[in-house]
């Protein structure tokens, strides 16, 4: 596959590869997988990787390593890229994620369905309608930032954001949906929440959370008194009618 | 480690930490670095050099956890003999009531108690104790995060438990430093010069626009400084997707001023990024108040590391200089 990356200094221990090809998707793609490929490299300088929609941001050691040394690793691995090779369609996962939309647990259906010229019912069923590709998890802790492919509209963001967006909370931006792990401030729009705990922060064999780059979520409408059950309950998110392969 | 207990003639109990009085003081440490891919911010202590000063003068690994406190005065009791060093803000910490050492070590006699008074300039004081300061783990570190809902803030009344003390050491003036081991004492004055290396979006602003000074606002925190002044204005109208962005990243809001990103910074954001902060002026942002002018100097990326690599090279003469002398004196086991 054809990849150009656009490497730029980021700081002096950050690279920033921008990559430069046709298509979101692609691009996409090529981001995670060359996460992916600098992760199994395991060069001696990494300190951290954060890979989005494009970009891919190196953190190395400057003591370990330099800036033409990372970028001469990335073009390395970018030139013998296998997009198969990182398994996010073989191995991704769907999870059902039980949603009670609108009222109190999501206060800005209403407006965010006007806005979109729908009722708040219509815009439920939309998002309901299929999964949403989770594109990478990024903060606030284990935050997953999804889209759909049918899914293209603009919902802008609150003017004053929240300070303090409950836990399970679905909310939209742009054509982007994501659900707040735990309790933080936050501008999206707040359209239900899930009863299922999303993050576990006892469990330290490091899946702070169960979905990763690829995988997908999928929203399923319950009422009130299914909700209060589930919270009852107290279950993971990716437990609730299991991860299907 | 030191574990020289002896008769207990300089200890009252075992050894400990009493917390009088607490301003904003937390038990920290260099954070949650590599966890990016599960949007887990790095966090930790906001001047690395200081912190890890205070560390090595007191013979501990630099990454061990140590008391932060910002803006404001704490007051602790010590029930046994203990070793700590105190770094970062300029300061007058007083052990019963006589001024004690900053950035060498020092040792806090039973039943004395070291008050560090709010700081004269800068911003941050790091204290710490041999042997290191208890705290829960989460991902490898104690470092305060709100959002994992970790970190241990300290409030009056509070106890710290010492996994060593410094029972056995008998010297006569026990507030003057025991040792000068030349640690550099950084100044902290209120005009602060930021050095910062092109980012990305560099082409987009009038350079000069961006030079300052900034004011520092008080709406400030360990996620990000806030500075106000003009909106520079940008070339490119284009919108930018969600990125990584490093801690130092110089982002310019569209409401104006500009906000340098702290160790508390999410993961991702999409706001253009004219400069980065290099790793050592970090410590400089760490330790610049509120109301504070920010001035940015640009550097390029080579001076910036070898600024950097000079500063860890100093950190570990320090370290070295401190064994030698804390082991020679029986402080610190082989």
């Amino acid at each position: 596959m054809t990849a150009r990356l656009d490497l730029r200094a980021y700081g002096d221990a950050g690279l920033l590869a921008g990559v430069v090809r046709r298509g979101y998707e692609s691009r996409w793609r090529t981001t995670q997988v060359l996460a992916a490929a600098v992760r199994s490299a395991h060069p001696s300088w990494l300190v951290d990787l954060v890979a989005t929609y494009d970009h891919l941001f190196v953190s190395f050691d400057p003591g370990v390593g330099d800036h033409a040394g990372v970028g001469a690793l990335l073009e390395q691995l970018s030139d013998a890229l296998d997009e198969t090779s990182a398994g996010l369609d073989t191995e991704a996962r769907t999870f059902r994620v039980p949603v009670l939309f609108g009222g109190e647990t999501g206060p800005d259906l209403d407006d965010v369905a006007a806005e979109l010229s729908l009722t708040a019912e219509a815009l439920v069923a939309a998002l309901a309608a299929g999964p949403w590709r989770v594109r990478f998890v990024a903060s606030p802790v284990g935050t997953p930032f999804t889209d759909r492919s049918d899914w293209s509209v603009s919902v802008p963001r609150m003017t004053v954001p929240r300070v303090a967006v409950p836990p399970g909370s679905v909310a939209l931006s742009g054509s982007q949906s994501i659900i707040y792990p735990v309790p933080s401030p936050g501008g999206w729009r707040l359209v239900g929440r899930t009863p299922l705990r999303v993050v576990d922060l006892a469990d330290e064999s490091g899946t702070l959370v169960p979905y990763r780059a690829g995988d997908r979520l999928e929203y399923v409408p319950i009422d009130a008194d299914r909700f209060a059950e589930l919270e009852r309950l107290g279950e993971r998110l990716g437990e609730w009618l299991g991860a299907e392969p | 480690m030191t574990d020289s207990r002896d008769k207990g003639v300089h200890a009252h109990g075992p050894p400990r930490i009493t917390v009088e009085s607490a301003g904003l003081a937390v038990v920290q440490d260099l954070g949650r670095p590599g966890h990016g891919d599960q949007g887990i911010s790095v966090n930790g202590a906001s001047d690395r050099g200081s912190a890890r000063t205070a560390n090595v003068l007191v013979g501990n690994p630099p990454e061990t956890p140590l008391l932060e406190t910002t803006g404001s005065a704490t007051s602790l009791h010590f029930s046994a003999d203990t070793l700590v060093a105190v770094t970062g803000a300029t300061t007058r910490p007083t052990v019963s009531g006589r001024t004690a050492p900053t950035w060498d070590p020092m040792i806090v006699e039973a039943g004395a108690t070291l008050v560090l008074p709010a700081p004269e300039q800068g911003w941050r004081t790091y204290l710490a104790v041999a042997g290191g300061l208890p705290g829960e783990h989460l991902f490898g570190s104690v470092a305060p995060d709100p959002m994992l809902r970790v970190g241990r803030r300290l409030s009056r009344g509070d106890r710290l438990d010492l996994s060593s003390c410094a029972c056995s050491f008998h010297h006569p003036h026990l507030v003057h430093p025991l040792f000068r081991l030349h640690a550099r004492r950084p100044r902290w004055p209120s005009t602060a010069v930021v050095e910062v290396t092109p980012g990305p979006e560099l082409d987009e602003f009038d350079a000069s626009a961006l030079r300052g000074p900034w004011e520092v606002s008080p709406s400030s925190d360990h996620v990000g400084l806030r500075a106000e002044g003009p909106v520079p204005a940008r070339a490119s109208a284009t919108e930018i997707l969600s990125r990584g962005v490093p801690v130092g990243a110089i982002q310019v809001p569209p409401s104006g001023g500009i906000l340098v990103l702290l160790y508390g910074r999410l993961l991702t954001a999409g706001y253009p990024v004219p400069y980065v902060a290099t790793t050592v002026s970090l410590d400089t942002l760490g330790q610049v108040r509120p109301g504070d002018q920010l001035l940015l100097r640009v550097t390029d990326v080579a001076s910036a590391v070898a600024q950097l690599l000079r500063a860890r090279k100093e950190l570990s003469e320090v370290a070295a200089r401190a064994t030698t002398a804390l082991r020679g004196s029986g402080l610190l086991q082989a």
